[in-house]
């Protein structure tokens, strides 16, 4: 249903707090920061998520956000959390609402 | 940069392969991923870190006479077989000698086996490491850059158990978990086709759903491949066109498909902008 495939391009606009995807397809897809934020699958994340904290803090703003290869993206929030890579495919699911669903496989 | 650095920059991803329970089929899927991996167009090596008990040699049909080729340097040219850079704590020994190497002495073979090894440019470094948590996944986990761990285990109850603490360890250790590899799920009978489930259900589902990590592949357990194994010919590349062979592929490209490739110059193509 997804693929690996990289982006065209990908804005983020702070006053909005929402990052646009623009597919090779032609087709864009659209999450805010603070979701982005919740669906990060890094070991620290789920450990908190395991023991029942709270990932997420109140402020979710991009900091930056860099490409890695053809593999997906790394995003450095204001809290300083960087440890997240999202993979193309996911990124593809989390803007369609399916995170979860391809987190099971 | 110093060689043993050289040797391990050129790789793009590291794929642990690990269980907490021995003999769930982690050597057997580790060699079946890298080859599958190869036939879907990646250079792939595979480093056997079962520094006490290593099967790759055999599983490879690598001759027990054969021997890689050590330079000047200390650095090891690994041996190439099936299209595979392999190498093995089996290489450097004898068959039948037990390795007899307490905790920091066997963690320090592998580091050497990992760095001096000249692996020359990979897609993916497979890595079938030993059953357990102990001193070698750590040591792995906080000096190399891993990419990516799989867990392997079998849909019994007393292997789930212990793929939940190889799970704890990587998490603790910080090794992104890429998936979940439930391997001899189900049998089919070769005279009635009835499919049996042998060794119980929903081990890999179980730990998905507990751990929100994926189910990679769900392989099935064949007398083809316990023999291509011991006979030295690993399953991908005899039974085309099988359920296994079919499941192997799968899996590698799902690992493909969740890889995390270091920075290279497609990175470029992509425009990102911040406003």
């Amino acid at each position: 249903m997804y693929n690996a495939l990289p982006a065209v391009s990908v804005s983020y606009d702070r006053a909005t707090h929402i990052v646009t995807f623009v597919w090779q397809d032609e087709t864009r897809g659209e999450v805010s920061d603070t979701e982005l934020r919740s669906f990060c699958a890094c070991a620290d994340c789920r450990v908190k998520t395991l023991v029942g904290q709270v990932v997420i803090g109140r402020d979710c703003t991009i900091e930056s956000i860099e490409a890695l290869g053809t593999a997906g993206l790394t995003v450095r929030y204001c809290d300083g959390h960087d440890k997240g890579i999202y993979p193309w495919e996911y990124l593809q699911a989390i803007c369609a609402g399916d995170a979860k669903e391809y987190l099971r496989g | 940069m110093a060689n043993t650095e050289k040797n391990l920059s050129c790789i793009k991803n590291i794929i642990l392969v690990a269980s907490g329970k021995g003999g769930v089929g982690k050597s057997t899927t580790s060699l079946n991923l890298a080859l599958s991996l190869q036939v879907l167009g990646k250079s792939v090596g595979i480093l056997d870190a079962d520094i006490y008990g290593p099967s790759q040699r055999k599983m490879l049909g690598i001759p027990n006479e054969v021997k890689p080729e050590v330079l000047e340097n200390n650095e090891i040219v690994p041996i190439e077989h099936h299209g595979l850079k392999a190498m093995s704590a089996a290489f450097l020994s004898d068959e039948k000698a037990p390795m007899v190497w307490r905790g920091p002495m066997a963690v320090r073979a592998l580091q050497q086996m990992l760095t001096l090894t000249k692996w020359g440019q990979l897609d993916f470094l497979i890595i079938d490491m030993p059953p357990g948590t102990g001193d070698i996944h750590i040591s792995l986990a906080q000096q190399f850059n891993i990419s990516a761990a799989i867990v392997v285990t079998t849909p019994q109850i007393i292997s789930e158990i212990d793929a939940r603490k190889a799970i704890e360890m990587l998490i603790k250790v910080k090794i992104p978990i890429m998936g979940i590899v439930e391997n001899m799920a189900s049998f089919t009978c070769p005279h009635c086709r009835e499919e049996s489930r042998i060794f119980g259900d929903g081990a890999a589902s179980r730990l998905a759903s507990d751990y929100q990590i994926p189910t990679l592949a769900s392989l099935p357990l064949m007398q083809e491949i316990q023999e291509n194994a011991d006979n030295g010919v690993p399953s991908i590349t005899q039974i085309e066109g099988s359920e296994a062979s079919d499941a192997y592929l799968s899996l590698a490209a799902k690992v493909i498909a969740r890889s995390y490739n270091k920075p290279d110059d497609t990175s470029k193509s992509v425009n990102i902008s911040i406003v």
